[in-house]
């Protein structure tokens, strides 16, 4: 199928944080999928309203969106951001935390972590890796892909050279897929005892396989 | 090719796989499967290659020849 690649924008986040949450059999390990649809709602009006993200989708010709991904040029800048909108999140997760009170520990830890910028769960300073995804129910392998590198593509045009993210040790399928276009910088623990490795992406080298008119000469 | 049926089998999640077999008779191919093996014939093998030529191969043994020429 053919897709309209554009800059996702606030007006997205709804569909944007479903595609998130349909992909939950890949990632059951992570907490924003079991914070339930209000949380991740909110979570992506403040991704996609952030200065500091880049966030691309694709858009099939029904103008229904399949598949996104985002970055954040500037991780530090956007922990604070998303501390300047704790309230509205701490609201969005309100719901999920009556049904589901075992979650409240994750989400002070990740708190926490997010207060004292101290880097525990996700890269704390620099570009950064954000989420990238595909609706399962609308597979399109080569539109996967494309999404992901238009991301970079996006970065590599802001002179971005590298960028850093990170992926559940535990989640080996996913693992595979992203270090055979990154590289283990890093292996660390979380508090909740899931092991987790910072990935390294070589954005200035970075080989574009679907946009090849990027690929370094 | 021994190399490369090795690096499918690590994908499927199988110790060993019957080349004769296509790769959806896999239980564990989907489409993160199928992302991970163009990624890994484009890093390890340098050749680019699409979803349709995984599809279009009538079995694993076919889609390695094919890579390996």
């Amino acid at each position: 199928m053919s897709y309209i690649y554009r800059i996702a924008k606030t007006s997205d986040a709804k569909r944007i944080a479903q595609i998130h949450a349909n992909i939950k059999d890949v990632n059951s390990l992570g907490i924003f999928v079991l914070m339930g649809g209000a949380f991740l709602r909110q979570y992506y009006r403040l991704v996609l309203s952030d200065p500091y993200s880049v966030c691309v989708c694709a858009e099939n010709f029904d103008g229904r969106i399949d598949g996104f991904a985002f970055a954040l040029l500037d991780s530090k800048k956007h922990h604070k951001y998303l501390m300047k909108h704790k309230f509205g999140l701490a609201a969005s997760a309100i719901g999920t935390l009556l049904i589901r009170p075992m979650l409240l520990k994750q989400l002070f830890l990740r708190y926490k972590s997010l207060e004292n910028n101290d880097g525990t769960y996700a890269t704390q300073e620099g570009v950064r890796n954000g989420y990238w995804g595909w609706d399962p129910d609308h597979k399109d392998i080569e539109g996967a892909m494309s999404i992901e590198e238009h991301i970079f593509a996006m970065l590599k045009v802001l002179g971005v050279k590298d960028s850093y993210g990170e992926v559940d040790i535990d989640n080996p399928r996913v693992l595979k897929y992203v270090t055979k276009r990154a590289s283990i910088v890093e292996e660390v623990t979380l508090p909740d005892g899931r092991r987790r490795a910072v990935v390294h992406t070589d954005v200035e080298n970075y080989k574009f396989h679907i946009l090849r008119q990027f690929n370094n000469k | 090719m021994d190399q490369l049926i090795a690096k499918i089998a690590d994908i499927l999640e199988e110790n060993d796989i019957d080349v004769t077999k296509k790769f959806e008779d896999y239980d564990n191919w989907d489409s993160l499967s199928a992302l991970t093996l163009i990624a890994t014939i484009d890093s390890d093998y340098g050749k680019q290659i699409l979803n349709k030529d995984i599809a279009s191969a009538e079995s694993i043994e076919a889609f390695c020849k094919m890579i390996l020429g």
